[in-house]
């Protein structure tokens, strides 16, 4: 439909049918068009020059449907920065895509959705909203605040009066889905938008027309100023997003207003970045450019524990964060609200749950080169970091605003690389930190699932052995000098008293042989040779066996050492017929009845002892390791060092430590009730 | 806009970073491991078989011996093939 401009005459051409309000290209009046007719809304702000890789009329394609974008406006955030809305035309409805900090929002209106009060809603707060198919998500409150329409262009599909604020509510839900309720002047009833949130490659944008004339593509292109202070020289490498420069020769703030520069005041301190502004580096989302640099401090128990932050930016993605923290490095991304469940001391995001760490009041100390709000210095916030390393989520809130963050753990020597090796030696980490990896993390996994695997093999085996007898019997050891009979033509090879042969009994193979020993010794010893001799091959197996018992009274208190038994193990032998002969010596006048008995499949617990001391050395050696590492990094929390996950390791170590404390404990008891005495 | 559009256009969301992984398992957790499954196992072939590391003296009793009289009672044989005793 084509009609005059109500302000100017001018040529107005309504492309679509359900668009209501079009701009006028000549006076740039908002021109509404209502059953009665025409009529202007007043005249618009002229656009600021913004970089966009989105243009008036382009083609674009969500999904298998198709859009064009017709319209779009500029919104000035309650906060400062400037956003842009677009306008695109589906074939059956209407999208509005949002375009902020190189992020896109595409979302629908949504009629019907009963809606809460704004004044019921708080940052991080849940709220079940209905989507385009009616299902119902859960979405989480990341913003609440107000902005302002500024310069318009192209067709729109509602009544925008130029200059008007609204308020708004955005949230998300974790999964990509967007929402925004738009509340207007608060007197109306609230509209839901509900979308996703979506790149610029899922877009597909293509064609259209420059949105005004000069305006640029999305090149990242750099400006350079004159510090309206001392007049030396600032480049802004992102002037169409930048709210705030600080001059880095007169330490001075600046206000960005569409890449004007005006002087807000002085910093009282001074920021000096080891990696310069406007250093490219390359991380794992690609290359990104140094664009500012700022120090904060966690204020802990009144004490200030500052941090360096640069910020990062790459046109197709946006703003990043590497974080220096006691030399420790973190690069760190952006998540959506929603994405994060937080559940008391703790959070869960894809699956994985991280404890917290630490709660802390954050502070702007100093401030170098551009940011994308309204940074000043002493700029509060107030800050939630749970960690399961390598990653760290930091929760930042201010009073209408709830950010997520994830940290991900960088070595000095891969953000030196990630830097091209321009700097050397960037920091030297101190002490351990909040999302630093265990070097030796993989290891309690094998050692626990081993000892406890060793566990259950010896529980196993005890319970399967069933020992069988073979031989029992009781025999005397001569007290005194041992006697061997003369050799006589009867008895040409005698036996001495000390020395015994058993009658023959039949062994199997495939069992160990148990040979034990039982003396009755009153304050004396015996020693005892036992052999078994297979009678058919005359196969020989020999072990010995000690016994000693003393016991006594002294002072009135009895007392008694040593051991009347002694049993020894031998590994399977032949089956077949076996002797026993046993040599024994004791230190008695008297004779010493000794039993022996021989057993086959006995369990060895002695093995299953040596197997677990085996595996416990190294299990202690890292389990104090992990310990430590653990402690000094837990040190560091507002939590303190009880708030460390626990492992089989560290409880092992714990429980060590706690009886060993105890142990300290008692000898000082003691030592110091003697000296009493 | 469809569930179909959604499903096309989003892998993963924007804004929805990847948990970063540990990594590889280090050298030290390969030892490990492999130091693990030998303790294991040889305690499982040890407890299986019944074998003994180290054990009893082993020795043979040689046939003319053995066929003398006495045999294996012999006190020759043992008075000399033994000297054990404390």
């Amino acid at each position: 439909m084509k009609t005059a401009c109500p302000n100017c005459g001018a040529d107005v051409e309504f492309r679509y049918d359900d668009s209501f309000v079009r701009i006028c290209t000549y006076c740039r009046n908002a021109v509404q068009r209502t059953d009665r007719g025409v009529e202007t809304l007043g005249k618009v702000a002229d656009l600021v020059p913004l970089d966009s890789p989105l243009r008036l009329f382009a083609d674009g394609q969500l999904g298998s449907q198709s859009f064009i974008l017709v319209g779009m406006a500029q919104v000035r955030h309650g906060a400062g920065g400037i956003t842009q809305e677009w306008y695109a035309k589906f074939s059956d409805s209407w999208g509005w895509l949002a375009e902020a900090q190189g992020r896109y929002y595409m979302t629908f209106e949504v009629e019907g959705a009963k809606l809460p009060d704004i004044d019921t809603l708080s940052p991080g707060e849940k709220v079940e909203l209905p989507t385009m198919l009616g299902a119902t998500r859960t979405f989480t409150v990341s913003e609440i605040g107000t902005a302002t329409y500024m310069g318009v262009n192209g067709e729109l599909p509602f009544k925008l009066v130029p200059d008007s604020t609204y308020h708004f509510a955005d949230l998300s839900d974790g999964e990509g889905n967007f929402a925004t309720i738009d509340y207007g002047d608060t007197s109306e009833e609230p509209t839901l938008y509900v979308g996703q949130q979506c790149t610029l490659a899922d877009l597909q944008i293509r064609g259209g027309e420059p949105v005004m004339p000069g305006s640029r593509d999305a090149t990242g292109t750099s400006k350079r100023l004159a510090c309206p202070n001392c007049n030396a020289p600032i480049e802004l490498r992102v002037p169409d997003q930048s709210l705030r420069a600080a001059c880095g020769h007169c330490n001075h703030l600046l206000d960005v207003n569409a890449g004007a520069l005006a002087v807000i005041g002085k910093l009282s301190h001074k920021a000096t970045a080891r990696i310069p502004l406007g250093t490219k580096g390359t991380f794992a989302e690609g290359e990104m450019t140094v664009v500012g640099y700022m120090v904060r401090d966690a204020q802990i128990e009144g004490t200030d524990y500052p941090f360096e932050e640069y910020l990062l930016y790459k046109p197709e993605l946006g703003y990043r964060w590497l974080v220096q923290s006691d030399g420790h490095w973190s690069y760190v991304q952006p998540i959506a609200v929603g994405a994060v469940e937080q559940l008391g001391d703790e959070c869960r995001y894809e699956g994985v749950k991280l404890k917290l760490f630490q709660t802390a009041p954050l502070r702007v100390y100093s401030v170098l080169g551009e940011f994308y709000w309204k940074v000043q210095a002493g700029e509060q916030s107030f800050g939630n970091d749970f960690v399961a390393p390598p990653a760290m989520i930091s929760k930042e809130s201010t009073g209408n605003e709830e950010n997520w963050s994830l940290c991900t753990y960088m070595k000095v020597a891969d953000v030196e690389k990630a830097f091209g090796d321009k700097f050397q030696s960037l920091s030297t980490p101190v002490g351990v930190a909040p999302n630093q990896p265990d070097p030796t993390r993989g290891v309690a996994t094998p050692l626990t699932l081993a000892f406890v695997l060793l566990l259950v093999l010896g529980i196993v085996f005890s319970s399967l052995a069933s020992p069988t007898t073979a031989y029992e019997k009781t025999v005397a050891i001569p007290g005194g000098v041992p006697v061997t009979p003369e050799v006589t033509a009867t008895n040409p090879d005698p036996v001495p008293s000390n020395v015994f042969f058993s009658e023959p009994f039949q062994l199997v193979s495939g069992k160990n042989v148990e040979i034990g020993f039982h003396a009755s010794l009153s304050n004396n010893w015996a020693y005892v040779v036992a052999s078994i001799v297979n009678t058919a091959t005359g196969e020989v197996y020999t072990i010995d066996g000690s016994m000693e018992y003393y016991s006594g009274i002294d002072d009135g208190e009895s007392w008694s050492e040593g051991s009347e038994v002694a049993r020894d193990v031998i590994g399977p032998v032949a089956e077949g017929a076996y002797v026993l002969r046993l040599e024994m010596q004791q230190g008695g006048g008297m004779d010493a009845p000794l039993a022996v008995r021989v057993r086959q499949g006995v369990f060895r617990g002695g093995i299953l002892g040596w197997a677990l001391l085996v595996l416990g050395i190294p299990f202690l050696i890292f389990g104090i390791y992990t310990y430590t590492f653990e402690r000094r990094r837990w040190t560091n929390s507002s939590e303190g060092p009880s708030g460390a996950p626990k492992t089989a390791l560290t409880i092992v170590v714990a429980a060590v430590v706690v009886v060993l404390s105890g142990i300290v404990l008692i000898l000082k008891a003691f030592a110091e009730s003697s000296s009493d005495d | 806009m469809t569930d179909e559009t959604k499903s096309e256009s989003a892998a993963r969301p924007p804004d929805r970073p990847e948990m970063p992984k540990t990594g590889k398992r280090s050298i030290l957790t390969m030892i490990i491991i492999g130091f693990s499954v030998i303790v294991v196992g040889g305690y499982t072939a040890l407890a299986v078989t019944q074998r003994e590391l180290g054990g009893a003296d082993k020795d043979e009793i040689p046939g003319s011996v053995r066929s003398s009289p006495g045999g294996y009672r012999s006190y020759s044989y043992w008075h000399s093939g033994y000297h054990g005793g404390k």
